[in-house]
């Protein structure tokens, strides 16, 4: 009897007091907090001084971590560097943060604010943009999921897989796209899943698998680290559509928009010919619609909260869309040229919603 | 004051309020209105009214009742969040009138509360279930606050879109849940239990996963008794070796144990499945162990119910036996007896399924097709590799247990027991081990418990446990709350399972004290 009294004794005070603190701090919250903070994602890593940029730090050609210099390159990392730049007005040893997230830490390490926008070749989907509470701003790279297989098995398609092994990244698209394509064909087959890009070759290589499916991209930059290349073929199958896009969490409209026409900006500065190489040049530009874009006059482009020249400052660190594609991506072996991800002008996709 | 305060200093300081107020009862009121609402029936009938009042109004009084205190609206409340308030406001008159009483007696007691023992255990109390409480809330209102993670509890009767390669299969009807009498039917037309549905393949991944733990185990214990034994061989070999055994596999992480048995023990075999190893129908290679699977036939049932009689006679016989020792000291010879009847039934089970039907089961054989072998069963790469993987780390540990087990048993016993002429086998099984166990049982618990967690490493080499299933669901949905809530629970039932178990034998082997 003395025991449960004492215990309910216990448990009175300290609910009491939980109800208490709750009541006080909400009321001083609502009083002194909300006015005086600015709230939003733009001030809060204004005001940290650095950016938390999700990457995968994985795959040649997107994010990837050169262990000989440790240093980081790729299309990802630009366009971590294109955002800090604009943000900040250049980058330096201490205002860009690189995250590495496996595949299936991405979408955590997003929802609880560990990073500020994930560039880690995240395909657009539609749960992704609704269940996951997330939103998407413009594709840097449209994809699709493709196969890779030993050249010695003789595989033509897709078709000639019934029965395979196929090893697959968890927490991604393509282990979603690979049970249908298989499932609606009928098909037997084994997944293996794995945790990062690197166990999964590996696997590959080791002949625990006969099949390595992810997205084409990142299958030619695996492919381009193996010891030799030509013992692999990318199959001619594409099973999905990819669109590679940066994520950050929804509800943010200006931080949505920083991310989105930083993005634009490398397509703009494409469509009208600014690269990193004649900026200069262009600052001086007559044409009314360059200056626009440039920040030259007006204090046009800090309507969107950045500094006027932010483009400028974006397009000094890292060039155009050209200039990024160039740099990262025709080396692992994927041309431009006909792609979707030519520029609308030449056919492709790449396109930046207008400057004015 | 007892008499055993005379012996310590501090129980003169402190007084035991207790004793007290059973000494100096309370004075009585005499005013009417109180006596009345004092009664227990009335007290009772008033907060049972209030309780009815607050569920039967809740939605309306909850604007007020927690929306206005929580200072947001009503919608943005979760359903976690509004129980607890519930609960709260159900519970605090009982509080207040808890807290009304305390303060009474210790009004009443005339001593400072600083030398009342029950106060300030009550107060250490109090602060100690405050922090771990305010902690708790802390992280909860973290998680709603400053996270964007969303928190939805029905995905698990949502549609699992990837494919699991082991196990049973969750894309099929289970066909013998609604012969279960009673709930059944129920069961079977449930939302969560149909096919293909997150919750089937969440119980496909806890098949895995149990499927690992209890071979592991068996294996564990097994092997660990064998080289704790050869730890205390008198054979230098045997016993260096078990020893570079333990140190080996007790000193490396159980994560680098499986790469190196997933990547290179499993690396030399040939991976292609048309150049495995073959023994019979058994097929080894570097994806897995192939082998003919057992299906049963019609005549099946004759078979099992010979080895089910057998159990239950031999059962019998055994504890026959052990009376018999008892009473007359005759040697039981339990094993002999039970063995006995359990074979014979077996056997003419077998006789009369053959005669009846033919065969009781047959073999399906694994045959080479393109890529894999089909049909047979199968051991994936990732299964063999966690239940040896788990099963070498283990038997490291067991090992050690029970060379402390034994040795802790002391030399005069085993002295003793051969002074009574018992030989060395007889020493070890009926005088050092029976002790020995007693030391052994609790921390092999632990052992046990790390086993069925550290299963969860399978995730690193691609074997489909319930850690890896639940994780691909967390991927795909966002639930990460949600997910990890199953996980947490899922995993400490099974751990509260083992340590049942555990405790069952453990308090079997204490000593019968009459
Ligand atoms: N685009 C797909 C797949 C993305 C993905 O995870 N790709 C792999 C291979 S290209 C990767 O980045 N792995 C790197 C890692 O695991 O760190 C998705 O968004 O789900």
């Amino acid at each position: 009897m003395r025991r449960t009294f004492r215990f309910v004794l216990a448990l009175a005070v300290l609910l009491s007091f939980v109800a208490l603190s709750h009541v006080v701090n909400d009321r001083n919250e609502k009083s002194a907090f909300a006015q005086a903070e600015p709230t939003g994602k733009l001030a809060e890593v204004l005001a940290r001084g650095y950016l938390n940029c999700g990457i995968s730090a994985e795959v040649p050609g997107f994010s990837y971590l050169n262990p000989n210099d440790n240093t980081y390159s790729g299309l990802d990392v630009d366009f971590c560097r294109a955002l800090t730049a604009a943000i900040f007005g250049e980058v330096t040893d201490t205002n860009l943060v690189f995250v590495s997230l496996s595949s299936s830490e991405r979408f955590p390490a997003l929802q609880a604010n560990q990073v500020d926008v994930l560039m880690r070749n995240t395909t657009w989907t539609f749960s992704r943009d609704t269940d996951l509470k997330g939103s998407f701003g413009p594709t840097t790279f449209y994809d699709g999921q493709g196969l890779m297989v030993p050249a010695s098995l003789g595989v033509a398609s897709i078709d000639d897989l019934n029965g395979a092994s196929i090893c697959v990244q968890t927490g991604t698209t393509t282990e979603l796209n690979i049970t249908e394509a298989f499932n609606s064909r009928g098909f037997d087959f084994e997944l293996i899943p794995f945790d990062d890009a690197p166990s999964s070759i590996i696997a590959l290589e080791a002949g625990q698998c006969d099949v390595l499916t992810t997205d084409k991209s990142g299958l030619a930059g695996l492919r381009s680290g193996v010891a030799d290349p030509s013992l692999y073929v990318i199959l001619p199958d594409t099973l999905s559509k990819e669109p590679l896009s940066p994520m950050y969490n929804e509800g943010d409209d200006q931080w949505a928009n920083v991310v989105d026409w930083t993005v634009y900006a490398t397509f703009q500065a494409e469509e009208y010919g600014i690269t990193s190489a004649n900026i200069d040049e262009m600052l001086a530009s007559e044409d009314s619609a360059i200056q626009r874009f440039l920040g030259v006059g007006d204090p046009f482009n800090s309507l969107i909260g950045l500094s006027n020249d932010f483009t400028v400052n974006i397009i000094r660190t890292v060039g155009n869309y050209g200039e990024i594609y160039d740099r990262n991506i025709v080396p692992i072996g994927i041309p431009r040229e006909g792609s979707l991800n030519a520029l609308w002008t030449s056919g492709g996709l790449i396109y930046s919603p207008a400057w004015r | 004051m007892t008499a055993q305060s005379t012996y310590s200093s501090s129980d003169d300081f402190f007084v035991n309020t207790a004793d007290l107020s059973a000494r100096r009862p309370p004075p009585r009121s005499k005013n009417p209105v109180v006596l009345f609402l004092k009664r227990p029936i009335v007290l009772i009938s008033l907060y049972l009214a209030y309780i009815a009042l607050i569920f039967v109004k809740w939605d309306t009084l909850k604007d007020w009742l927690v929306a206005d205190i929580l200072n947001r609206p009503a919608s943005e409340i979760g359903n976690g969040l509004e129980a607890m308030w519930l609960a709260l406001w159900v519970a605090l008159p009982y509080f207040i009138f808890s807290i009304f009483n305390a303060a009474k007696i210790q009004l009443r007691l005339r001593i400072p509360f600083f030398r009342n023992i029950d106060f300030l255990r009550d107060i250490a109390q109090v602060v100690f279930l405050f922090v771990v409480v305010a902690g708790l809330y802390t992280l909860a209102l973290n998680v709603m606050d400053n996270t964007q993670i969303p928190i939805n509890w029905n995905v698990v009767s949502r549609h699992f879109p990837v494919e699991v390669s082991e196990g049973p299969d969750f894309t099929k009807e289970i066909s013998w849940l609604k012969d279960i009498p009673i709930i059944g039917n129920r069961l079977a037309k449930a939302d969560v239990l149909q096919p293909g549905t997150t919750t089937r393949a969440l119980i496909t991944g806890l098949i895995n996963t149990l499927r690992a733990v209890i071979l592991a185990l068996v294996f564990s214990t097994i092997l660990g008794v064998l080289i704790g034994i050869g730890l205390l061989s008198n054979n230098w070999l045997v016993r260096n070796v078990s020893a570079v055994y333990v140190e080996i596999f007790r000193n490396t992480p159980l994560l680098l144990q499986l790469f190196f048995i997933y990547r290179g023990v499993l690396g030399i075999l040939p991976t292609a499945p048309k150049d495995a190893y073959k023994f019979g129908n058994f097929y080894l290679s570097g994806r897995g162990l192939n082998f003919p699977k057992v299906l049963t036939t019609d005549s099946y049932p004759y078979f099992l119910m010979g080895i089910i009689a057998g159990l239950i006679v031999g059962i019998a016989l055994w504890r026959w036996r052990l009376r018999v020792q008892d009473e007359t000291g005759k040697p039981a010879n339990t094993l002999i007896w039970f063995s006995t009847a359990f074979f014979g039934l077996g056997a003419i089970g077998l006789v009369l399924a053959f005669v009846t039907g033919g065969t009781p089961f047959e073999l399906e054989n694994p045959t080479l097709d393109r890529f894999n072998f089909v049909g047979g069963s199968r051991w994936s790469a990732g299964y063999l590799t966690l239940v040896v993987g788990l099963t070498l780390f283990t038997a490291a540990f067991v090992a050690d247990i029970v060379r402390a087990g034994i040795q802790s048993v002391s030399h005069g016993q085993i002295e003793a027991a051969r002074a009574h002429g018992l030989t060395s086998n007889q020493t070890l099984r009926l005088v050092v081990l029976p002790q020995a166990m007693r030391l052994i049982v609790p921390p092999l618990t632990n052992q046990y418990l790390n086993l069925s967690k550290a299963s969860s490493l399978a995730i690193s080499i691609g074997f489909y446990d319930l850690f890896n299933v639940a994780t691909i669901v967390q991927n795909q949905t966002g639930q990460a709350v949600a997910l990890f809530v199953i996980l947490m629970l899922t995993y400490l039932v099974i751990s509260l399972l083992i340590s049942l178990l555990m405790n069952i034998i453990n308090r079997s082997l204490q000593l019968k004290t009459r």
